[in-house]
């Protein structure tokens, strides 16, 4: 396994590390993963995932890129008048272009986190060079199901009642004052423009048509926040998507939403290489 | 320069390199020494700003990751104090080198002040950022996190001993941790130290005065600012209040 810096993009202010498999176990063909920050952290992931991650895949024949967007992290910010989303998107480009120039790439697989994924999702529905894509804890919607279990014996008792009558209420006087969602600047940070489940559904049929291997990855230990409880959501959601052989779909109930637990990430990073291993052998 | 790998090339380090910017370049060259692992995370986009900040008052200035941290060589929970007092010795030569200056200062932030004061090399100056005073008292912090954390946690019977707030900290390097003790040990090869802390604190007062005691002219400042604590371990933090207060050391 060979680390080396990769920089790209406008003036080479981009910056990432490209992780590379020995060439005795490098495969011809192997598709490149790609990832990028996670919030405001580094290109090496959360407890730095993104680093395990890469080296345990170079071991297995894949190559990684791991780089900051434009103006977070070690890289640059870009000149261009574009907002945050099409910056990610443009950024990811360029990673392909570069590594498509420069190592001779010819097949993606980019992997986004929470909303690492807005990115992922454009990149994978709309260029051809991707062959795989990650979504880990990215769009879900809640089910009945989902509520069911959630709310569960919780329906009965006095204080769901009495937290329920409150938040109502606050709303309600919110509404009036008509303040409701106005100068939040946490609002306005971390709100973030969800696809409707149709065109999700259109989306992934897009990737699908293209033959495009998608791996889905959720989290249930932070369901009341992050919305996905139980393995068999995504195939309630879109239960056509779920069915395609070229889906796959990995639940961890216990793991958080950054999969601090030390055994969560390992979990994950192994069924991400189990993945690229049967979907790209 | 911008970002390298340097050091053994069996096990290279992870840095970057800001050189100095504006028109009074100096002859010191500074290197920023980070904390471990949870404080690495949280604070990257700060060390960053700093570094930038900084570079613009004229000085060049390396950032780097640990072994076992970030972009460096090393499985994550691989490092140890003596390997990481190495890794500043190895960023200093390699700054020197960039910078082609043989005067360095450094800036360490919460473990990396004790790691920097010990390490073998000849600072100008140091600037210590929420130094880790005493490491049996950080590691009762980086428990008593995980405690929090477990508390909040129904499925924490997954959580290892091994591991604190998303790491593997093994009992060998909590050992290690908890016999620091900045007070008792050598002090710094360095002229003078300025300690920045974000809370009044009467371990770092007590760390002046050892010093002053030396010979090591040592100052300390308070600058309210919410930085240090680990009660936020996965929150980046922008620590606008304390890189300004660092800066204005340089300017």
């Amino acid at each position: 396994m060979r680390e080396k810096v990769f920089t790209f993009g406008p003036g080479k202010g981009i910056v990432g590390v490209l992780t590379e498999p020995d060439s005795s176990v490098l495969r011809p063909d192997a598709p490149i993963a790609l990832s990028s920050n996670v919030g405001m952290h580094s290109h090496s992931g959360p407890h730095r995932l993104y680093v395990d991650l890469a080296r345990s895949l170079a071991a297995r024949g894949f190559p990684m890129l791991r780089f900051d967007l434009s103006g977070q992290g070690d890289s640059a910010p870009r000149t261009e008048r574009v907002n945050e989303f099409e910056r990610a998107v443009l950024d990811v480009r360029d990673a392909m272009d570069a590594l498509t120039e420069r190592v001779g790439a010819k097949r993606f697989v980019p992997l986004g986190l929470c909303s690492g994924v807005d990115s992922t999702h454009t990149i994978a529905r709309d260029d051809a060079r991707v062959a795989g894509a990650i979504f880990i804890e990215g769009y879900t919607y809640r089910t009945p199901e989902f509520h069911l279990r959630h709310y569960g014996k919780r329906f009965l008792t006095r204080r769901f009642w009495e937290m329920y009558g409150k938040r109502k209420f606050n709303e309600y006087t919110e509404r009036l004052l008509g303040r409701q969602g106005k100068d939040d600047p946490v609002q306005v940070i971390y709100s973030r423009n969800y696809p409707s489940v149709e065109q999700l559904e259109r989306d992934y049929t897009a990737m699908l048509n293209r033959d495009t291997a998608l791996l889905f990855v959720f989290a249930g230990g932070m369901h009341s926040m992050y919305g996905y409880n139980y393995e068999g959501q995504f195939a309630d959601l879109l239960p056509a998507i779920a069915r395609d052989r070229r889906v796959e779909v990995a639940f961890f109930p216990k793991a958080d939403h950054v999969y601090t637990a030390l055994v969560d990430r390992r979990q994950l990073v192994e069924r991400i290489v189990r993945w690229f291993d049967a979907r790209f052998p | 320069m911008g970002a390298l790998f340097f050091g053994s090339s069996k096990e290279p380090l992870y840095g970057f390199f800001h050189p100095a910017r504006g028109n009074r370049l100096r002859d010191t060259a500074v290197l920023l020494c980070p904390s471990l692992p949870q404080e690495y995370m949280r604070m990257h986009w700060a060390f960053r700003r700093l570094a930038d900040l900084i570079s613009r008052q004229g000085f060049p200035v390396l950032r780097f990751d640990y072994y076992g941290t970030g972009d460096s060589s090393g499985d994550t929970g691989a490092g140890s104090l003596e390997a990481w007092r190495r890794d500043i010795v190895t960023a200093a030569h390699e700054l020197k080198d960039l910078a082609t200056t043989a005067k360095i200062s450094a800036v360490a932030f919460r473990l990396g002040a004790p790691l920097a004061a010990t390490a073998p090399v000849h600072f100008s100056s140091l600037v210590l950022w929420d130094p880790v005073v005493h490491g049996g008292k950080y590691v009762a912090e980086l428990e008593a996190g995980q405690r929090r954390v477990l508390e909040q946690d129904p499925a924490s019977d997954r959580v290892t001993q091994e591991e604190l707030l998303g790491y593997p900290f093994p009992a060998a390097l909590r050992s290690d941790l908890r016999r620091i003790d900045m007070v008792a040990a050598e002090p710094p090869r360095a002229q003078r130290a300025n300690v920045l802390v974000s809370a009044p604190s009467p371990e770092a007062e007590g760390l002046a005065r050892a010093w002053r005691a030396r010979d090591v002219a040592t100052s300390v400042a308070v600058v309210p600012d919410d930085t240090a604590g680990l009660g936020q371990f996965q929150t980046a933090s922008v620590a606008n209040e304390m890189l300004q207060a660092i800066v204005s050391q340089f300017a």
